[in-house]
């Protein structure tokens, strides 16, 4: 008697067991579905920003998978010539070869756009029209930029010094009037990036009475960074 | 002998508590599961946004991968000789300055918010911290001499643009609000300088909230992108 009363209880006690715990099992999915949705939290763009931000994703992974490829290609190279010493050192030198062009080490030519700015009577280019058509150009996908024939590297500066004269390079270098800004790139993309109405910087500077020009060429050529790059302060971490 | 009315009674608690909490659950999804479905099949577009966001992280985690493969490639070649080891040494000092490697050092921590407009007549627009402002903070330090500088954890580089893209600022084409947190590596002296009066930083702080702190150990995080010349070509 005692004994099937036991049993009940414990029959009743796992039932119960189980369906704690499929209950807690489902809660806990549910809860990890509501967090995930939260992460996709896209209902608030619109539809331009959407679609500028899927070109952006497209160009991006399109340049990634470029480079990704070119890895794979480098990996099997060495792999085929572990054992050829001077194979290994002459990809080595491809390599940095490579990394100096992206420095701004070599010469480069390409299509592009030439930009000639004059100051007028009437007004004259700060440095910050310059560092915007800079930054303008870069936005175009410029890859490689000079003024007056001087490349532009990675964290130059072009300042206005004493509200008189624009310096760049920490100083080396005085630019003048007439500025011709140089750069390599897709030039109809180049050219569309500056033109755009209004808001473009070639309408913005001809309503504050500068003068302006863009042209198109197939064979831009820019000169190599001629100083000498410093790095005394930063150290790679791991 | 049935289980007492005690035992009984706390089962029955904890399967309603449990249930309803499911409720909640349910109800709560059901709500944000129609309006998602709803969205996306409304616009497809958001959905293509998401794969190719997807996409664009796998491989960017397949270019990372390989590129730690390609140096460890490298230096197992460089142990042949040591001419090609001095070669290897000079391609890693190359990618600190093109941006491709984490670096660390002294250097300066900037923090730049939007301001609060404290009258109805304030233009909003006034208070907010711009892509110009962001511009002119990186152009001054490049002027102090910095040698890597980030925002948001975005490595400035050769290629950044820094634009205005609606509400937000695009930087390397991504996303970055405020606040801003600039971090730059370099002389701490030079370039906490930037904090002049008549600086850019002073004239940001009438409208926005803008802190400079030195720091003896500045991380700034490598490019995640891609670097390559599809134009232009070398001229030997």
């Amino acid at each position: 008697m005692k004994l099937k009363l036991d049993k009940n209880k414990t029959v009743l006690e796992f039932t119960i067991g189980i369906i704690s715990m499929l209950l807690v099992s489902t809660i806990l999915i549910q809860v990890k579905s509501v967090d995930e949705y939260k992460k996709s939290d896209i209902e608030n763009l619109r539809e331009d920003e959407v679609k500028t931000q899927i070109s952006m994703y497209k160009d991006k992974y399109e340049e990634a998978e470029e480079q990704y490829k070119n890895n794979q290609n480098k990996i099997s190279e060495y792999q085929n010539t572990q054992n050829e010493n001077q194979k290994a050192s002459s990809l080595i030198d491809e390599e940095l070869k490579q990394s100096e062009a992206l420095i701004g080490l070599t010469d480069m030519k390409g299509e592009g756009v030439i930009i000639t700015l004059n100051n007028t009577k009437d007004n004259q280019y700060t440095s910050e029209n310059i560092r915007d058509l800079i930054n303008e150009l870069k936005y175009g996908g410029a890859e490689a930029i000079s003024i007056n024939g001087n490349r532009i590297i990675n964290l130059m500066d072009i300042v206005t010094i004493n509200n008189t004269f624009i310096v760049m390079d920490g100083g080396r270098t005085r630019l003048d009037s007439p500025y011709e800004v140089k750069a390599i790139g897709d030039r109809k993309y180049l050219t569309s990036t500056l033109n755009m109405k209004n808001s473009g910087f070639v309408d913005l500077m001809k309503s504050s009475n500068l003068e302006i020009q863009v042209k198109e060429s197939d064979n831009v050529t820019i000169n190599k960074y001629n100083g000498t790059l410093k790095n005394d302060y930063m150290k790679e971490v791991k | 002998m049935k289980p007492s009315k005690k035992t009984l009674l706390v089962y029955m608690g904890l399967v309603a508590i449990l249930a309803m909490a499911i409720t909640v659950q349910l109800r709560t999804m059901a709500g944000k599961d129609s309006n998602a479905s709803q969205i996306l099949r409304n616009d497809e577009l958001k959905d293509s946004l998401l794969q190719w966001e997807e996409k664009y992280n796998s491989m960017a985690e397949n270019l990372n991968q390989s590129n730690k493969q390609l140096e460890k490639m490298r230096t197992s070649a460089s142990t042949y000789d040591t001419n090609s080891q001095a070669k290897s040494e000079e391609l890693k000092n190359n990618n600190t300055l093109i941006g491709l490697s984490k670096v660390a050092g002294e250097g300066v921590v900037i923090t730049a918010k939007d301001g609060q407009a404290t009258k109805a007549t304030d233009s909003l627009s006034d208070y907010l911290v711009h892509d110009a402002d962001l511009r002119g903070i990186v152009s001054e330090l490049c002027n102090a001499g910095a040698e890597a500088i980030s925002i948001n954890n975005q490595r400035i580089v050769n290629s950044t643009c820094i634009v205005c893209a609606g509400n937000v600022i695009s930087i390397n084409g991504e996303k970055v609000t405020s606040p801003f947190i600039i971090k730059a590596i370099g002389n701490q002296e030079r370039l906490y300088g930037i904090n002049r009066p008549g600086g850019y930083l002073s004239i940001m702080k009438d409208y926005t909230s803008v802190e400079i702190k030195k720091s003896n150990n500045v991380e700034i995080e490598k490019f995640n992108g891609a670097l390559n010349y599809k134009y232009a070509k070398t001229i030997n």
